[in-house]
């Protein structure tokens, strides 16, 4: 599953070849689709930043307001200070877990990277409640500090608190890009290394870890902009003074009028894909996975025992850490009451009944969903690294861009733009457009497309044109031999790239929290949020939580082993 | 006999290796089997063999990269078989040439004179004097990916001989160049090694690259030393079916000596004869071998064919530039012939019945 | 499938008769927009579609104000029938832009009033259906463990034993807390009502951003003491949290309520709902544990759970403030806005001012020094200050900013008046810190 977004092409180079009307309609088709779902509603939304309030005129002054407002300078100072200091810690998290399971020959190294993923698809809302239940001021580790040496530890304090769930929360983001990094480098690129006397962890720092920086940096600028962007958890912790809040609380409370939320929102996408195009640039000269031979990745060294001893306790540590939403969710799941204690009073398995009886909807709604989404991402991130890679129509690389783009929107802010693009749109009875469940699907497959769009650009990019132009030649058309050659042979890719966009948007709350228009409709992660909001919907909230992490867990599992599957056989007959 | 480039800042001293009974495995599969090898101070010696012959492994494993379960390798007199690489000074240059792409040339080279905490004085001069050495001074501030290929390989190299290694190791050092400058690095090659005066093996699976730069050749096949010898006795003599085969074309014959009119003659199976020199004493069951090169078409009128001369029919010919190789199909039987090509005589075409005579004394015996 | 009490079963069999015959043709989808959650919503639609089987209850949870954004943002092509939530200032604001639609509700045996306030909109354009009053609930382990006194005011929570126990939500995200402030505000007059809410927020924990973000943390015992509406604290209760609840003296018990959205695709089932939710089944299941609302029919109470309170014999919660839905609308914004800007976002601030503050006085007890009083009396009015008085606040030009009228406006922009506020907020609270901090050191 590798994901970059270290290159950022800007331009489309206006290539020399013809391109074919079949090339140019796919184009097209994808370029309305992006128009459609992606820049006019944020476009809409956007507008409203720039034009005063009441007149609708176009102005500036609602940017100078921004600049003069201290809360707004201290919330970007903050929003900066925790997505940097949560690339530090996810990176603390990250780092051995990527070096212990990449570099040594060690037993469960798949479960862990795995294990590793998991708190990706931690719904929303519980994690941050569990982790409460934990770490927080009152939780079971400070409970027992308390009691045993009469202190406490702030974990969960303020914009440290933030720093501390968001740096759980993202860090697969570097685990996988660092880890598909690191299984890239050249053995011998190491061996050099050794054989001139370099060994241990001046090795790995000199040598392996620069190698497998772009990797790092790509997966570091994700967890940047993802918590830049993050409202939710800031505003579970009751953090307001950051960005996101700010422009959430702006947008939902206080007049719909108000443009700063909206201001707010385009500092928020300014900045990300600021921050996307200074790592892009940092890395743009040395990305050297891709350009090296064969030689099947670095060495993994067998351990001693107590070297091997040390490595699981580092990773049990680490786990630990970062499947504790997990825990706690799980527990809670099963809790009577859990209040003011290190551990629940009584356990009962009461809310899963409640669940099962009444939310087999969300589910059956998360999966329809979910599924869509992926199918979609899979079938335009295909599509557009298809025109990137194979086609030299002029303005490809732009379709790139701009679906990439989609990773700094914000999800309330697509999902505002949804529904006043298209709230006035009426289907021949009148239904509005927006209020259809299909539009919650397309805002989940817009915000989760440019995972899909790295994983088939991967994908396409191994494929040797030579297999392309073998069944050409033996008179395949194009349209063909994509069909016979190219998806059969991108399978793994496509599934990694299915499995990343479903198990994401099955848990994504921020925008369809605003698109959700009947009870009918709701995916789970709406569920649970209606769930939360009750004394006797905790346990239960918690337990449809267990339920989507375990239904997007196993289907991630499931399609790993496809993938696996299906590289064993292809690499068989090779 | 320092080189005049190298002054005193690399010193390099030619010592032996030995190879004592070294075996190893990837899991249940034998990929060195009992390898015993003496390389003298100074050699050029070469592994040569087919592709998962071994000799990849037996490179890795005097660099330590892999573990031999049984048998010592002896450097210079010390035991190195129980270090791990990064302690053996033992320098090897990879196929890939495996430059990091992320430092200059120069701290490519630098890298090891680093690793070893050398003053940083010592370690430019270093530096210097190995890319002069290898021709390349001007470009200490390059990336590797803005050399050529051949540039990279001297940048490997300096890299190598720059931490002053006990042997030196080149891992297919030619693969990755074109068939051109393939010719002009080996004999650069052949030339720094004698300026270095180090002890360099080579691995190759191209008899020819072997055979032009190398003092000694060991032919290895399925995890095991066929032969060690200088190429020329490689190609002379044979020791087994497969030097052989694998050192050029051969043309070989399973038969038995059966008496005839004219003396002993060799039966092959195929029904053909060849005659032996009386003074041949061939052992039991022995193959006959003769290089196409030691055969000669003596006529193209099956007539004239008498004692001695094979007959057949042209199948079909190879041009190879100053020689022509026709492939004469006789009694059932396929043999190679070389012929000198000269400008402005008609070569004999498919379909043409010659006569072929083989020289007794050209006519090798393997033993089965 | 969750379980009712079997009171509940009998009272809703006892009445699906009458309102059979009363429906003869609602039928289809009927469309809610509420801020309940489904431990509310849920009983009371299966009861409702029991009764009315023709009718299938589409209910969307969204919190108070996002309701009523969804509503204007979809008014050209609405598709919500019913809006149904607690603050009775929301309504005010939808029917201020024409929103809501009249009904008069045929359910009978529910009086004018509940306490101070009239159960129904004078202009019949939405109806309480149950009411809730205002106070503080706590958490009994957290209590116990931390030695803290248990409190009865709104004043108690400015003593010094609750610094950093205490939470409540922003008023400009939730409505009930809106109201909480608007009946202080109402209940203590501007100025003192402001000197009150600041005195006890300085003893924040935190400001949540959804109201049961309160009860949620009170409930798991991250903060002590919470500022709720009555149900959270009755439902956690019933859940089994070892929490306790108090109606202060200054509260007001405010009718929830419930109304007929304009343009209503389904007219006639949205009144065939109000119709049910008045009638004493309706109201019965109020009293489930999950819900725990007062009904505001009077003659459902005989069934009450024991110890359960009734705002209509109690006399203590009939003397309660007199609240002004005009004022509270007409103002809300501004309020909002100031309670975020002068605490919301400057809690950092105000607590630190407020903890120098109570060292002071904890010091000054010890050892008395009359110059170190003036000054710890200084700091409270420095606290206590506000950047805009009563009448500023309710002012056009003030409340125009928040609004964005068509017209060119002649005030200051929302932001500038914000800015102005937390500016003035945060240089208050320095003075005021730097004041109680002198006076420590001569009270030392």
């Amino acid at each position: 599953m590798t994901r970059r977004f270290a290159a950022i092409p800007l331009l489309g180079s206006i290539g020399a070849g013809r391109a074919t009307p079949g090339q140019v309609v796919l184009a097209l088709g994808i370029l309305a689709f992006l128009v459609l779902f992606l820049i006019w509603p944020v476009a809409t939304v956007i507008w409203v930043a720039f034009t005063e309030k009441g007149s609708g005129a176009f102005t500036l002054v609602n940017f100078y307001d921004f600049a003069r407002t201290d809360l707004f300078v201290r919330a970007f100072w903050n929003s900066f200070y925790v997505s940097a200091m949560a690339v530090v810690f996810a990176s603390a998290f990250a780092l051995p877990l990527a070096y212990i399971t990449s570099r040594f020959a060690f037993r469960g190294a798949a479960i862990i990277q795995i294990l590793g993923f998991l708190p990706l698809i931690m719904p929303p809302f519980v994690g941050a409640v569990a982790l409460q239940l934990f770490f927080g001021r009152n939780g079971s580790v400070n409970l027992l500090l308390d009691d045993w040496f009469g202190f406490k530890v702030p974990f969960m304090d303020g914009l440290n608190g933030v720093v501390f769930v968001q740096s759980i929360h993202y860090f697969p983001f570097i685990l996988i890009n660092l880890s598909a990094a690191l299984r890239n480098i050249d053995r011998s690129m190491e061996e050099a290394a050794q054989n001139l006397g370099s060994s241990g962890f001046r090795l790995f720092r000199r040598i392996v870890f620069p190698l497998a920086l772009p990797g790092y940096v790509a997966g570091a600028s994700l967890v940047f902009v993802k918590v830049f962007d993050d409202l939710a958890t800031p505003l579970l912790l009751n953090v307001k003074d950051m960005l996101a809040p700010q422009a959430y609380l702006r947008v939902t409370s206080i007049g719909i009028t108000d443009p700063m939320g909206y201001v707010i929102s385009v500092v928020l996408i300014v900045t990300s894909v600021a921050a996307m195009w200074a790592s892009s640039l940092a890395t743009r000269n040395i990305d050297y996975a891709t350009v090296q031979r064969g030689g099947g990745g670095i060495v993994r060294r067998r351990l001693k025992p107590w070297e091997t001893a040390a490595a699981y306790a580092v990773i049990t540590l680490i786990l630990l850490l970062v499947l504790a939403p997990h825990f706690g969710l799980l527990l809670l799941s099963f809790a009577t009451i859990w209040s003011f204690s290190p551990l629940p009073d009584a356990y009962t398995v009461a809310h899963y009944a409640r669940v099962f009886g009444e939310s087999s909807l969300y589910i059956k709604n998360t999966l329809i969903y979910a599924s869509l989404a992926g199918l979609i991402d899979i079938a335009v991130g295909t599509s557009i690294a298809y025109l990137v890679l194979r086609t030299k129509l002029p303005g490809r690389v732009s379709l790139d861009t701009i679906a990439t783009a989609a990773l700094a929107i914000p999800g309330i802010v697509l999902g505002i733009g949804y529904l006043r693009a298209y709230y006035g749109v009426q289907l021949w009875d009148g239904t509005p457009i927006a209020s259809l469940w299909i539009i919650i699907v397309l805002a989940l497959a817009i915000r989760r497309l440019p995972y899909a769009l790295r994983a088939c650009h991967a994908a396409l990019q191994q494929i040797s044109v030579s297999l392309e132009e073998a069944a050409e030649n033996l008179g395949a058309t194009k349209i063909r031999t994509v069909r016979r050659v190219v998806i059969p042979l991108m399978t793994g890719g496509l599934a990694a790239g299915f499995v990343t966009s479903f198990a994401t948007a099955a848990v994504e709350l921020s925008a369809t929290l605003m698109l959700v228009q009947s009870n009918s409709d709701a995916p789970l992660a709406y569920g649970l949020y209606v769930f939360m909001q009750s004394p006797a919907g905790r346990g239960a909230g918690a337990a449809l939580g267990v339920i989507a992490v375990v239904i997007v867990a196993a289907s991630t599992v499931f399609s790993q082993l496809l993938v696996e599957r299906d590289r064993r056989s292809k690499a068989g007959q090779g | 006999m320092a080189d005049p480039v190298l002054k005193s800042d690399i010193q390099l001293k030619a010592v032996d290796l030995r190879i004592d009974d070294v075996s190893a495995s990837y899991g249940d599969h034998r990929v060195l089997n009992h390898i015993n090898l003496d390389v003298r101070p100074g050699e050029f010696f070469a592994l040569l063999g087919p592709s998962g012959c071994g000799k990849t492994t037996l490179l890795r494993t005097i660099a330590g990269f892999a573990q031999a379960e049984a048998g010592r390798i002896v450097v210079g007199g010390s035991d190195i078989s129980r270090l791990p690489p990064w302690k053996r000074d033992v320098g090897m240059v990879f196929q890939s040439y495996a430059l990091w792409p992320h430092l200059s040339v120069a701290r490519n080279v630098a890298f090891g004179l680093e690793e070893r905490r050398l003053p940083r004085a010592d370690i430019a001069r270093r530096v210097a004097t190995a890319l002069d050495f290898v021709g390349l001074g001007q470009l200490g501030d390059r990336r590797p990916s803005e050399l050529s290929g051949g540039q990279q390989q001297r940048v490997a190299l300096a890299r190598t001989i720059a931490i002053e290694p006990k042997i030196l190791l080149l891992d297919e050092p030619l693969s990755n160049l074109d068939a051109k400058l393939r010719i002009q690095v080996r004999r650069e090659l052949r030339n720094l090694q004698q300026r270095l005066g180090l002890t360099t093996i080579l691995v190759t699976h191209d008899q020819e690259e072997a055979n032009t730069i190398c003092d000694r050749v060991a032919v290895m096949s399925a995890g095991e030393v066929q032969q060690i010898g200088t190429p020329a006795e490689l190609y002379e003599q044979p020791a087994n079916l497969f030097v052989a085969q694998f050192l050029g074309t051969a043309n070989v014959f399973e038969g038995r000596v059966v008496s005839a009119e004219t003396g002993r003659v060799f039966e092959s199976s195929s029904g053909l004869r060849f005659p032996i020199a009386t003074e041949v004493d061939v052992p039991d069951g022995a193959r006959l071998v003769f290089r196409p090169q030691d055969a000669t078409i003596v006529t193209n009128d099956t007539a004239a064919a008498g004692a001695g001369v094979i007959s057949g029919r042209i199948v079909y010919r190879e041009f190879l530039g100053s020689t022509l190789r026709y492939g004469i199909q006789a009694d059932g039987a396929d043999l190679y012939v070389d012929a000198p090509f000269k400008t402005g005589v008609q070569p004999l075409a498919p379909g043409d019945l010659v006569g072929v005579s083989i020289a007794e004394n050209s006519v090798k015996w393997l033993p089965a | 499938m969750s379980r009712r009490p079997s009171w509940l079963l009998a009272a809703i069999a006892g009445l699906v008769l009458p309102v059979a015959a009363h429906a003869q043709a609602p039928t289809g989808k009927v469309s809610i927009v509420t801020s309940y959650s489904k431990d509310l919503t849920d009983p009371i639609k299966k009861a409702f579609q029991a009764a009315m089987p023709g009718i299938t209850l589409d209910v969307q949870n969204r919190n108070t104000n996002a309701g009523v954004k969804f509503l204007e943002e979809t008014k050209a092509n609405n598709q919500v029938d019913i809006f149904w939530a607690s603050a009775p200032d929301a309504f005010e604001a939808l029917k201020g832009k024409s929103l809501l639609q009249k009904y008069t509700p045929k359910a009978t045996g529910i009086p004018a009033k509940i306490g101070q306030f009239p159960i129904n909109d004078p202009d019949g354009f939405y109806f309480g259906f149950a009411a809730s009053g205002y106070g503080i609930m706590w958490n009994e382990r957290y209590v116990k463990a931390n030695k803290l006194p248990e409190p009865k005011e709104w004043q108690d929570l400015a003593a010094p034993a609750y610094y950093d126990h205490v939470s409540m939500a922003a008023p400009s995200r939730s409505g009930t807390t809106h109201l909480t402030v608007e009946t202080i505000l109402q209940g203590e007059g501007w100025d003192k009502g402001w000197a009150t809410l600041k005195a006890v927020a300085g003893n924040f924990r935190e400001v949540t951003e959804r109201s049961f973000g309160v009860p949620e943390a009170v409930n798991s015992g991250q903060v002590g003491y919470g500022i709720v509406i009555d149900f959270f604290a009755f439902s956690s209760q019933a859940t089994g949290f070892p929490v306790k609840f108090v109606y202060p003296s200054v509260t007001t018990i405010v009718p929830a309520n419930i109304a007929i959205v304009a343009n209503a695709p389904n007219k006639a089932g949205a009144e065939a709902f109000i119709e049910f939710l008045l009638s004493p089944a309706g109201q019965n299941i109020l009293f489930d544990p999950g819900i725990r609302r007062l009904p505001v029919n009077p003659s459902v109470y005989d069934k009450a759970p024991a110890g359960y309170p009734n705002p209509f014999k109690d006399p203590r919660l009939n003397s309660m403030v007199k609240f002004d839905v005009k004022t509270s609308e007409h103002r809300n914004n501004v309020v909002d806005s100031l309670f975020d800007q002068i605490v919301t976002f400057q809690l950092a601030d105000l607590k630190g001012a407020t903890k120098a503050i109570e060292d002071a006085e904890t010091a000054l007890a010890k050892k008395d020094n009359a110059q170190a009083r003036t000054l710890v009396k200084d700091a409270r009015a420095l606290v206590a200050a506000m950047p805009v008085a009563e009448a500023e606040a309710s002012a056009t030009e003030t409340t125009g900013a928040f609004t964005g009228s068509k017209k060119k406006e002649k005030g200051a922009r929302q932001a500038e008046l914000e800015q102005k506020w937390a500016a003035f907020a945060k240089e208050h609270y320095a003075q005021a810190k730097a004041k109680a901090e002198e006076a420590l050191k001569l009270a030392k």
